[in-house]
């Protein structure tokens, strides 16, 4: 088997052309080094599945993509043009829409108020509540959602499957470029993820980068066309979906994880590669 | 007039009553000077005329006279009257005016429905003005008011003059002297002239004090936002400006303790204070403890109104007088003006029931017909 | 008025067809019992008559009523009121009754309609009945004082704008819960109020100025034109707080702060600006109490902001914020002011005001938060 390669030669048949580049990305909290040295790029019109465990970094770079917090160094490009996110508005601003676990939307609002919040479509002075319901449930009904009972009502009455719906079509009907989502199924039924991975892939097929950050292999590899994997702050993998097994993607990451402990995979029994992959 | 009870006469004064009025008004207003004076033959009347139904009547050691004798009077199915009032619900003066009232509904068979301010709403008189406005879409058959402001309840009371309600206004009146005007239209006041027992409370000080030309008085303001107070203060001033006594008001606070502590601060400071003049039952307890607290003797303190700590007072000498309005006598009458209105047609009177000097001179004969009427 | 308007139409039902090459229902709303079930367990599969997204949903008309948040406060608005009219032999029914029921629900209700946007937006104002008497005083006394109405009436407003800017400063820039800074600027003002007026009460004796008597004077036999001023700032108030994008804004912040600001709103400024709204409705509603009474003092506001946050809780408005609606603050401050009226000319003790106002008002929670429970099925 051959080495792990980092996907810029490969081609996904559907991939756009590249969009956002971390490079170098170092963030330290004092003493504590969250990330050291990552380089991960994003195309249009792809799914990037980032797996790791609790601590490897994943959520800070997630946070720094999304302006929350700034890198201590590297930079970030967007279209070969070196960008700083002080905010996440600046994310936004530039095209980056973050969904964070069940905090987008306000539970006691109508989908359609939720769907336009913060650029509401007006008629003079006056919300136009026809043209937002009547665009939020084509949007919704273009990713995927079409058997919604009825747009006017609140969001609290919708399962955990459609509210990820109604954030993911937000970032397609204001035609961000990046669709970040922090694990987007963890709450979910076997159904629901299924339905939010069409919702991603309706995402990505109109165009946009999308950025799920994932625990389960098993999830990530019906949806993402790329596989980064982070360990110890540091990426250690960084793969095209290629149909492989289960098991085979469980060793790219144990190959990455040795190669970070600088172990040749060669020295290692196979009990040791059982304790690492189930961890 | 008025010095107490060694001098015979009853400190009361009625406007002249009309022709129809009946003997029981008559005998109230007799048993009422009776009752303060002490004639040998008031404890029975009063007693007959106000406690045969209270409470407190069960303390009264004289014989029990005889039921009014309701066959005398004409037929009326029963009678509902409401009493509209801006008397917060836990004060005790209210207490004893609702008392009153509430005597006189059981004693004439007539249905008194008090209505109350809630607690919140004490100086909310926005709040009365629609009860008032209540009572009078209830059309009763008389409604007894008290009117603290001279603009706010003049609609309602044209109303009521209007939809033929007979209206007595008692404790609190848009004038001084509680003169009904076209403005605020009613029959009759139940009460005291605030302004003139001001004055009369301000010359008896200068007398009883011995106070002389150019020395400081203080004036003990327990709650700044009560026009009844204010006109007292005017009065007192009224009195003491032309001896060229000083007087300054501090304004204390309805809680005792804080005002007590305001009031202490004030007397510490300015030691040539020769007399103390509070407006009511909070403001003698603030002159009694901050005397107290600043260890000062010899400073007197007069007054209006009357609770049983105020009657300890006086009966101890630590209050030099109080003026007394009477408040279950103010719920008592203003009900009977009604009943007598209802029955026969009687045209209310203006009735005052005070100011009444209590002093401890005669705090002893007094004090148990003051305790009858539930202080 | 607002959201009642919403639930009459239909939105876009007609013209809004399922898409087929929609992906099946793999997962189905809450709304089990009406959403269509065909989709199975292994999802994918098409719902053949997949509904149309109508804004309620289906259901007979009467369904979709009883859906409205409002409709359980009203229903018990109108079951007070047939309660009163027969118990009380004629006399609730009555214009007469009825124009001094306005009177007072007028004054609160300025005051709630203030209160209650506030308390969408999630904060409160305790200190609306200091600030109340405290701008109207000062408008008393230039009235009193001969100086023209008008001005009266804009130095009134003023106040009552500064007193809300203040308290929106204050919470919003120096994060301290509305609760704990508002009672502040409560105490302060009752006791600015003192210090400036020595409590005294002024008041402005006949002949009335014009604007008073636009403000609070009669018209016709029993109305007076306060009830037409609340009316119209609760329907004013009412479209900016359903059909504008400030008011989706309010309810965005009171229901999730958080998530209104990442969606870009301009959350402390909008905060900022309930808190000047609620203060100036506070103010406002003071100088119609003046133009009513013909007199102000520093008590006459005691008590209205209880009142106020009772009447926009019986309303449907959530303590917590981002529930509410016009309809149920003006509601909730007809209810209060029927209560007391109705209790007394039923001849029921006036001790059992407050006491039926506290039931009324678990009783009202307890239907707004169960009513949407069942009606929508969320039990599932």
């Amino acid at each position: 088997m051959s080495a792990p390669t980092t996907n810029d030669e490969q081609e996904h048949a559907a991939r756009g052309p590249l969009w956002l580049e971390a490079r170098s990305i170092t963030k330290q909290f004092g003493a504590v080094i969250a990330l050291s040295d990552v380089d991960v790029s994003f195309s249009l019109g792809e799914v990037v599945g980032l797996i790791g465990d609790n601590g490897s970094g994943k959520s800070t770079f997630v946070k720094i993509l999304s302006g929350v917090y700034q890198a201590s160094s590297g930079s970030l490009l967007v279209e070969g043009k070196p960008v700083r996110f002080h905010s996440a508005a600046d994310a936004r601003a530039m095209g980056v829409e973050t969904v964070h676990q069940d905090l987008g939307l306000v539970d006691s609002m109508s989908i359609a108020r939720n769907f336009f919040l913060g650029a509401e479509r007006r008629k003079g002075p006056f919300l136009d509540l026809k043209r937002m319901e009547r665009e939020t449930s084509a949007m919704l009904r273009e990713i995927g959602l079409g058997n919604l009972r009825a747009i006017g009502q609140d969001v609290s009455r919708l399962s955990g499957g459609e509210r990820q719906a109604i954030s993911i079509g937000r970032a397609v009907a204001f035609q961000r470029k990046m669709l970040i989502l922090d694990e987007p199924t963890s709450a979910l039924s076997i159904q629901e993820t299924e339905k939010v991975f069409e919702f991603m892939r309706a995402a990505r097929d109109r165009g946009l980068a999308v950025l799920a950050v994932m625990h389960n292999l098993t999830q990530v590899r019906d949806v993402a066309d790329r596989f980064v994997v982070f360990y110890h702050g540091r990426k250690i993998a960084d793969i095209v979906n290629t149909g492989q097994s289960e098991q085979d993607l469980a060793h790219y990451i144990i190959e990455g994880k040795l190669a970070e402990m600088g172990i040749e995979r060669e020295q290692v029994d196979m009990g040791v590669i059982r304790a690492i992959t189930t961890e | 007039m008025r010095r107490g009870a060694g001098a015979g006469n009853h400190a009361w004064r009625g406007r002249g009553g009309g022709g129809a009025r009946l003997l029981g008004v008559a005998a109230v207003v007799v048993a009422l000077g009776a009752w303060f004076v002490g004639v040998a033959a008031g404890p029975a009347l009063a007693a007959s005329a106000h406690h045969t139904t209270s409470k407190s009547a069960r303390h009264a050691e004289s014989p029990r006279a005889k039921k009014p004798k309701k066959a005398k009077l004409p037929k009326h199915g029963k009678l509902t009257y409401y009493f509209v009032s801006h008397g917060c619900p836990t004060t005790t003066f209210w207490v004893n005016v609702w008392n009153g009232a509430r005597d006189a509904g059981k004693q004439f068979g007539v249905n008194v429905k008090i209505l109350k301010v809630t607690t919140a709403q004490c100086t909310n008189v926005s709040a009365v003005v629609t009860l008032l406005s209540t009572a009078i879409a209830a059309h009763p058959n008389g409604i007894v008011a008290t009117v603290e402001s001279p603009t706010a309840f003049s609609s309602a009371l044209k109303t009521a003059t209007h939809d033929g309600i007979p209206v007595v206004v008692m404790n609190t009146a848009p004038t001084n002297t509680g003169k009904p005007t076209a403005t605020n239209p009613y029959l009759a006041y139940i009460g005291q002239d605030n302004y003139t027992a001001g004055v009369e409370a301000g010359t008896e000080a200068i007398k009883l004090f011995h106070l002389k030309s150019g020395e400081p008085v203080v004036i003990v303001d327990q709650e700044p936002t009560n026009i009844s107070l204010t006109a007292r203060d005017k009065g007192i001033e009224a009195a003491m400006g032309p001896a060229g006594i000083t007087t300054t008001v501090v304004n204390t606070s309805t809680t005792v303790s804080s005002g007590t502590s305001v009031l202490s601060a004030y007397l510490t400071t300015h030691k040539t204070v020769k007399a103390i003049m509070e407006l009511g039952p909070t403001g003698a307890q603030q002159a009694v403890g901050a005397l107290k607290a600043d260890n000062l003797k010899g400073i007197p303190i007069g007054g209006f109104d009357l609770s049983s700590t105020v009657l300890n007072y006086i009966k101890r000498g630590l209050v030099g007088f109080t003026l007394d309005q009477q408040p279950y006598l103010q719920g008592y009458y203003s009900v009977e003006e009604l009943f007598l209105r209802s029955t026969v047609g009687a045209a209310p009177v203006t009735i005052y029931t005070g100011p009444a000097f209590l002093t401890p001179k005669n705090v002893k004969k007094l004090g148990k017909f003051v305790t009858l009427t539930g202080y | 008025m607002c959201e009642a308007a919403e639930g009459s139409t239909t939105g876009n039902r007609g013209s809004s067809e399922v898409s087929l090459r929609t992906m099946g229902s793999g997962f189905r709303s809450r709304e089990a019992s009406s959403a269509p079930t065909s989709g199975g367990p292994g999802g994918g599969v098409v719902a053949p008559e997949a509904p149309a997204l109508s804004r309620w949903g289906s259901g007979s008309p009467l369904t979709r009523l009883v859906r409205q948040r409002e409709f359980g406060i009203i229903a018990v608005g109108v079951v007070l009121f047939a309660v009163f009219s027969l118990a009380s032999s004629g006399t609730f029914d009555s214009f007469q009754t009825w124009g001094g029921i306005g009177s007072s629900a007028a004054e609160l209700g300025i005051v709630s309609v203030g209160v209650g946007f506030l308390m969408i937006s999630g904060e409160f104002d305790l200190s609306v009945g200091a600030n109340f008497a405290f701008a109207a005083l000062v408008m008393a006394t230039m009235v009193h004082d001969g100086y023209p109405p008008i001005e009266g009436l804009l130095v009134d407003l003023g106040i009552g704008i500064g007193i809300g800017l203040l308290n929106g400063i204050v919470t919003v820039f120096l994060n301290i819960p509305s609760f704990i800074a508002t009672l502040g600027t409560y105490f302060l003002w009752s006791a600015v109020v003192l210090i400036v007026t020595g409590g005294t009460t002024i008041t402005i004796l006949p002949p009335t100025p014009t604007l008073l008597n636009v403000l609070g004077g009669f018209i016709g036999d029993q109305m007076r034109s306060e009830i037409l001023w609340w009316l119209g700032i609760a329907l004013v108030v009412g479209v900016v707080l359903h059909r504008t994008v400030t008011g989706n804004w309010i309810y965005a912040i009171g229901g999730k702060r958080m998530a209104a600001r990442e969606a870009g709103v301009a959350v402390a400024r909008t905060r900022v600006l309930a808190f000047v709204l609620c203060g100036m409705l506070a103010a406002f509603a003071g100088a119609v109490q003046l133009a009513h009474l013909g007199s102000m003092s520093a008590g006459y506001g005691s008590a209205y902001q209880l009142e106020a946050i009772a009447a926009s809780v019986v309303g449907g408005c959530a303590l917590t914020g981002g529930r509410g609606s016009m309809v149920g603050i003006v509601v909730g401050t007809v209810i209060l002011q029927m209560l007391a009226s109705g209790l007394i000319l039923s001849g029921v003790s006036p001790y059992w005001y407050q006491a039926v106002v506290g039931i009324i008002i678990i009783v009202a929670v307890a239907m707004h938060t169960r009513i949407g429970a069942v009606v929508h099925g969320a039990e599932s």
